[in-house]
């Protein structure tokens, strides 16, 4: 959304000051400033008088908290206040705004504005503003201060090689860590205000020469679309924003890590940072890129490879195990190894639900274990894996309320969840569904599921790009970076229609 | 319009999909009644069929896993229990089992077929047709012929050894091929035969071996049909050269006479071909049979036998010589007591001299007992084992 749309909507409080202009007495002005910032407790209102010129008088306005209190006092009220305009030459009040912009105050950034509108904004964002009597225009100064947490960790993506800052809550600081590690002007940030309430600033980022410039024509378009009162963090966006609202696969990447966001941009993809977000937005995603992570990057390219078949066959697992079990033992007993099936049936021989229930039972309590450890404070904690692993798993066993290859399906299935964290999400709901149309009719049900779930996923399309780019394809240069993460010096072109404008990229020579 | 016709043509290709998919249907494991094996006999009161299933046993106390009073100990043990009833057809029966299980008979596991003789004289196909027919059975079950015990005696034999006899059958007839005294048929197998032209079907024997008030069951020799009925049988050690005209041997132990005719040498087999060749000679049917037998030698019973490894050529003709013998023996038996042809002579006549075959196919069986058999084995031992020479008895 363009800044010039939002100006047609603006929230009550506004509307009422578009009817106000600006008057040339400071008196007036200030008392306009009063009105509009009525019950706000945080508003400041300077007053300032020149020590040489009676007739000088001027009015400085900010909000506590939002400005630097040092600036102000050191780059606008001491030179207003001790700057001699009795030795100016041509001393009028009129057009004397021109000569404190350019002359008197020491900050950087300076803009003059005849509309209301525009100065309350400039308030509310930080900035302070100066009237000056017998202006009736005013100054807006860029004091912005504010305390920001220091740069850490990304504790949802941690690693064992490779950078580790991740991004915070400002976006200033987001956009330095993008911009210091491409130092290039190909590198594009487009501002815009989201929110029609809240006017959260978002950055649009990406390398004018690689980025698809219909995809970033697309994202303009419907960033221009979202009506959305505030938003608290990237994940609305990710929501406003993606294509297939009623799939569970994320259709926009998300990652804290700013060495992460970098590969994207440097493949063609955008970037999207939201002020108050540790998270940024990178946008076409993959269904490949669920399983990539940036350490695969940095490590050896054979072990990388290795963690990514497990983390591929780990999802495959974490939505099939529990279906696979259901149909084999309730359903197609004949496929199972005689031994395991009699040692199965041993083990269920005093249980008392069916199959179906227990599976479901024992699921939910997984989920309920893993969304109780993820919200409990960590001191804590402790109680949750006791309970967990002593209580539902040996005794309900000992029991005989469940039974214990059940407790082994449900572990597995678990652990196999984990392995991808992005995909958590989506694999619990067709987990469930794949069980479900186990349950309805066995194998065969399993495998119409299964079917169900590739024509969906290959139906799925994000900003115009397929999901499933190329996943079906056998060559070489269509797989480096999907299954297996080939060789730096073998990846030496961009993944097609992301990167459309330049397919070449330097891959570094072979050693 | 176009709305419409696509939820009818989804809602079409749904409705088949669900009904098309053949056999399905929710069964908990605890629920069905695992067979291991059946054995089917001549009731003696009504001449109806008796059949006899080794179902295993899950839901009975099988020994400890009741108590198990430390951590899960829930240690699994084997067990069976028998069930008999008797009736006018298989499926009858199978079904009729249910009343007496309380639980749907689970056949995909079964390991054995056993047939009393007595059924397998008057006919065996009248038993053995709804288990290839039914759709829950497998075709990969092993038959098996009872010597004149009654089938059932065997599976009871389980009372004694406390395990699952139907399983040690199967265990059996995989590691069959190290010894090659019995044939190993599956019912895919058993039929085959019966079906082929100009061939006969086998199928092994098995007995019960009582030694110091000890029942054991025992698997050797095979039983030779001539169509659907049992004519006769061959001994575990006739059966072994049977084995080796009909190519079947992958291993065993040769054991060779010295030319005293006392047994001294056992050879191991590693590996053995057999190729079977019809032709005219002189008018009449010849057959000549050429095996290649690769072996080890492994055990020399005289002191003086085997001096040095140069002397192998004696051996290998000593069994060649020896080999030569007990197939013919074997095969003039076949021809003049069963005119069954068990070695599938007919099927290589049929392949290597089509246009003939016609003529000879309708009276095969007269032509089988008097066909000119000429067997040209050859041994040739490729290791002594551990040592080169016989064991030298000091002074």
């Amino acid at each position: 959304m363009s800044v010039q749309d939002n100006d047609q909507d603006k929230s009550s409080s506004s509307k009422a000051s578009a009817s106000l202009s600006l008057s040339t007495s400071l008196d007036e002005n200030l008392a306009l400033f009063r009105r509009i910032f009525a019950n706000d407790g945080t508003l400041r209102v300077r007053v300032i008088n020149n020590a040489y010129c009676k007739e000088l008088r001027c009015g400085l306005i900010y909000i506590d908290g939002m400005s630097d209190r040092n600036l102000i006092q050191d780059a606008i009220i001491r030179p207003l206040m001790s700057f001699d305009f009795g030795e100016m030459e041509d001393f009028t009040k009129i057009g004397l705004i021109d000569k404190v912009q350019t002359q008197i105050v020491n900050i950087s950034e300076v803009s003059i504005y005849k509309k209301t509108d525009d100065l309350v904004s400039a308030v509310v964002a930080g900035y302070s503003v100066l009237f000056i009597d017998g202006n009736a225009e005013g100054l807006s100064l860029n004091v912005q201060g504010w305390e920001t947490r220091a740069i850490s960790e990304p504790t949802t993506e941690k690693g064992i090689r490779g950078p580790r800052d991740g991004f915070t809550e400002s976006l200033p600081v987001n956009i330095t860590l993008i911009r210091r590690r491409i130092q290039s002007p190909e590198l594009k940030f487009i501002f815009s205000k989201i929110g029609q309430r809240s006017n959260t600033l978002t950055c649009l980022c990406y390398l004018e020469d690689l980025a698809s410039p219909d995809i970033l024509q697309e994202l303009q378009s419907r960033l221009e679309q979202v009506k959305v009162d505030h938003i608290s963090d990237t994940g609305y966006l990710a929501e406003l924003l993606r294509d297939e609202p009623y799939s569970p696969f994320e259709m926009i990447g998300s990652t804290e890590r700013p060495d992460a966001v970098v590969g994207k941009i440097m493949e063609g993809r955008i970037a999207l940072l939201v002020e108050g977000s540790p998270f940024a937005l990178t946008l076409p995603y993959l269904f490949v890129e669920n399983f990539q992570t940036s350490e695969d990057y940095y490590l050896n390219y054979y072990f990388a490879s290795a963690n990514r078949m497990l983390r591929v066959i780990g999802a495959f697992l974490s939505i099939s195990i529990p279906a696979i079990y259901l149909s084999l033992v309730a359903f197609s007993q004949e496929m199972l190894p005689t031994m395991l099936l009699l040692s199965i049936a041993n083990a269920r021989k005093a249980v008392p639900f069916p199959t179906i229930v227990e599976a479901v039972l024992m699921l939910t309590i997984f989920e309920i274990l893993r969304e109780a450890g993820a919200r409990i404070p960590a001191a804590i904690g402790q109680a949750v894996s006791i309970v967990g692993a002593l209580v539902l798993g040996q005794a309900a066993v000992e029991a005989r309320i469940v039974s214990a290859p059940m407790v082994i399906v449900v572990g597995v299935t678990g652990i196999t969840s984990l392995l991808n964290p992005r995909l958590t999400g989506p694999l619990l709901v067709i987990r469930l569904l794949l069980l479900l149309s186990a349950f309805l009719l066995g194998l065969y049900g399993y495998f119409l599921g299964l079917l169900a779930l590739v024509i969906h996923l290959m139906g799925l399309r994000s900003f115009g790009v397929s999901y499933m780019l190329k996943v079906g394809s056998i060559k070489p240069q269509d797989i480096k970076d999907t299954v297996i993460r080939a060789p730096w010096w073998y990846m030496y072109v961009h993944p097609i229609v992301i990167g459309a404008r330049n397919r070449k990229r330097k891959p570094g020579n072979r050693p | 319009m176009i709305h419409v016709k696509r939820i009818m043509s989804t809602m079409l290709s749904l409705l088949i999909i669900l009904s098309l998919s053949g056999c399905w249907n929710y069964t908990e494991v605890e629920e069905i009644s695992i067979v291991a094996g059946v054995a089917i006999d001549k009731n003696k009161s009504n001449g109806k069929i008796l059949l006899t299933a080794e179902t295993i046993d899950t839901t009975g106390g099988g020994g400890g896993s009741g108590g198990g009073g430390g951590g899960g100990g829930q240690e699994y043990q084997a067990s069976s229990s028998i069930h008999s009833l008797a009736g006018d057809t298989m499926f009858d029966i199978v079904r009729g089992m249910i009343t007496m299980t309380g639980k749907k008979l689970f056949w995909s596991h079964a390991k054995a077929i056993i047939v009393s003789e007595e059924i397998a004289r008057e006919g065996i196909l009248r038993v053995i047709d709804w288990y290839s027919r039914d759709t829950e059975t497998r075709s990969d079950v092993y038959i098996f012929i009872s010597k004149d015990k009654d089938a059932r005696d065997i599976l009871y034999l389980n009372k004694t050894k406390n395990t699952i006899l139907s399983f040690e059958l199967g265990e059996m007839m995989r590691n069959e091929h190290h010894v090659s005294t019995a044939p190993v048929i599956d019912i895919w197998d058993f039929f085959d035969n019966l079906e082929s032209p100009g061939e006969n079907a086998i199928a092994p024997l098995i007995y019960i071996n009582e030694r110091d008030h000890k029942k054991t069951e025992r698997i050797s020799g095979c039983a030779i049909f001539s169509k659907d009925k049992m004519v006769g049988s061959l001994t575990g050690e006739e059966s072994k050269y049977m084995l080796f005209v009909n190519n079947k041997v992958q291993g065993g132990i040769l054991p060779i006479k010295d030319k005293k005719g006392k047994p001294a040498f056992s050879l191991e087999i590693f590996s053995n071909k057999t190729k079977v060749k019809p032709s005219w000679v002189k008018g009449k049917l010849q057959i000549q049979i050429s095996s290649e037998t690769k072996t080890g030698l492994d055990e020399v019973m005289t002191p003086n036998g085997f001096p040095d490894f140069e002397k192998k050529k004696e051996i290998e003709e000593l069994a060649e010589q020896q080999m030569m013998a007990h197939m013919l023996e074997v095969i003039h038996k076949v021809q003049k007591e069963y005119k069954a042809d068990i070695f599938g002579f007919g099927a290589a006549v049929h392949m290597n001299m089509p246009k003939d075959w016609k003529k000879l196919e309708k009276d095969w069986d007269k032509t089988f007992p008097e066909i000119q058999i000429v067997v040209k084995p050859k041994v040739t031992i490729e290791t002594s084992a551990k040592t080169t020479r016989s064991i030298k008895i000091g002074d």
